[in-house]
């Protein structure tokens, strides 16, 4: 098995427990309310399951750095190996979650509309404008760029060099909200990278952004010490 | 032979409190060392720098002559840990296959029969193991890596004696069919005596001493007889420790005795005992620090 194949897979071996929960919980509440809605009994519209379960991309953006990190160089991994077995990984499940979700909002949309109506955020943000390619594109690039931005926030926590980074974003997200000329910026910002009609150029901004991002992340990796 | 580390002049602080002090260290290839010192003297640290778990203030460390930097693969070691964290749901033949993807010289059978003499269930996950089979894991990674440097941190902590001689025999066999550098810090001090060729003692983050096996036990003894003829015999010695009791007096030497001041010594009728490392090292650095 190569080195950066042993991160993955040792990566998938503490996100399984995780992936099983989320997964088992969405499906137990995805079943309850199908159920209700066949029967009649609760037809509200509800948040999609498969945007729900994408919460996985969340959990792994911080496991990895704050829990993986330290036990698979216990193994005998290299900072170098972690960090680009587990972008690797990032990628896989980056990738998975966008086909499952790409899946389940055409079985919501054809099979499961028939009891009940379902918010996904691929028809929300228009996703769907350009067909199932479109989708993916779309999916991958955004979920992506949320999983280096949590990596890097992540991978720096404990550095005193982070320390600036968060009081910057927390001073960059309560200024940008509180004046609604900066908030119009900041959405319009957001809209660019992750809602643009022109796909091709859109994708093309995120990606470069998410090359930073993670460039950010491996400084900082090779600044974290292990003490145990 | 030729020199598997070399650590210059490294120093390491946190915050007031200097953990190594300006630590030169060179290791053989080939060669079992023992790092002693006690609770808190720097040893943890010392090792974590040479394996760059954590990074040094200043001073440089060379691993098969290769410096070793902040992003640097370094494929010639293996180092197992005092408390060894890894992933609690994950089963331990799992845990040794991806440890193996790490160590170019990884020997499965060697693993697989480690996994029989430790009676370690490979289906078990490692939270479900007690501390002392989680040393056992860690045991066998360092074992099983056959890792031209071999790093072992405290690696008996939580086995019965019978485990811990059990480790010792399998390690000295295994190194006799494969030779490479094993550093083990432990403060077990009186049962590495038998494995290790070279000792290190630490304290207070600095290298006290550094020795051949052989020629410390040719070093260090006992001289014990009437107050006299011990003090008559002792002048001009290293002494690390003195008591007396009555007109019996029992000197702690640390030099060498040639055959002439043995025959003096049977004259005056003093008996001279070798001193087990265990007592060298506490008089010796308990003594270094009622100086200080």
């Amino acid at each position: 098995m190569s080195r950066l194949l042993s991160v993955v897979k040792g990566s998938y071996g503490v996100l399984r427990v995780y992936l099983m929960i989320l997964v088992g919980l969405v499906a137990i509440a995805f079943f309850i309310n199908l159920l209700l809605g066949i029967g009649n009994i609760n037809r509200n519209s509800e948040v999609s399951s498969g945007n729900i379960v994408t919460i996985f991309l969340l959990i792994i953006s911080g496991v990895l750095p704050l829990y993986f990190f330290k036990r698979i160089i216990n193994l005998g991994a290299s900072r170098k190996e972690y960090y680009f077995g587990t972008i690797i990984a990032y990628i896989f499940w980056v990738a998975a979650f966008s086909v499952f979700n790409i899946i389940w909002f055409l079985l919501e949309q054809n099979v499961f509309i028939e009891y009940k109506s379902y918010f996904n955020i691929i028809e929300i943000f228009g996703w769907d404008r350009y067909g199932v390619i479109g989708m993916f594109i779309y999916q991958f690039s955004t979920y992506l760029f949320i999983v280096a931005f949590f990596n890097l926030v992540f991978s720096c926590f404990r550095d005193r060099l982070a320390l600036g980074i968060y009081i910057l974003l927390a001073a960059a997200i309560s200024v940008s909200m509180s004046i609604s000329s900066l908030r119009e910026a900041v959405f319009k910002g957001v809209a660019i990278l992750f809602f643009n009609p022109t796909i091709l150029p859109s994708t093309i901004l995120t990606f470069a952004l998410i090359g930073l991002l993670f460039m950010a992340g491996w400084f900082f990796t090779t600044r974290r010490e292990i003490y145990k | 032979m030729g020199t598997i580390l070399k650590c210059t002049n490294l120093a390491k602080s946190y915050g007031t409190t200097e953990a190594v002090k300006n630590i030169d260290m060179t290791l053989e290839e080939n060669t079992i060392y023992g790092l002693i010192g006690r609770n808190g003297a720097g040893k943890t640290s010392l090792l974590n720098i040479i394996t760059g778990s954590i990074f040094q203030d200043y001073g440089e460390v060379e691993i098969a002559g290769k410096k070793i930097n902040r992003s640097e693969d370094i494929e010639d070691l293996c180092y197992v840990k005092e408390k060894i964290l890894l992933f609690n749901h994950v089963k331990v033949m799992e845990l040794l296959e991806i440890a193996s993807a790490f160590h170019k010289n990884w020997d499965w059978d060697f693993a697989k029969d480690l996994l029989k003499m430790f009676e370690l269930n490979p289906e078990k996950k490692f939270r479900q193991l007690s501390r002392g089979m989680e040393s056992h894991v860690g045991i066998i990674i360092g074992l099983a890596s056959r890792a031209p440097l071999t790093i072992f941190d405290e690696p008996v902590l939580g086995l019965d004696v019978i485990m811990r001689e059990k480790f010792y025999s399998i390690m000295l066999e295994d190194y006799s069919n494969y030779p490479r550098t094993i550093l083990m810090s432990t403060h077990l001090v009186n049962e590495i005596t038998k494995i290790v060729e070279k000792i290190y003692i630490i304290d207070s983050g600095k290298i006290l001493l550094h020795e051949d096996m052989d020629s410390f036990r040719n070093k260090s003894y006992y001289v014990t007889g009437n107050r006299k003829g011990v003090e008559n015999f002792i002048e001009g010695k290293n002494v690390i420790q003195c008591e007396t009791q009555g007109n019996i007096m029992i000197a702690a030497l640390f030099d060498t005795i040639n055959d002439k001041e043995m025959h003096n010594a049977r004259r005056l009728d003093l008996s001279i005992d070798g001193m087990p490392l265990q007592k060298f090292f506490t008089y010796f650095v308990d003594g270094r620090n009622h100086i200080e």
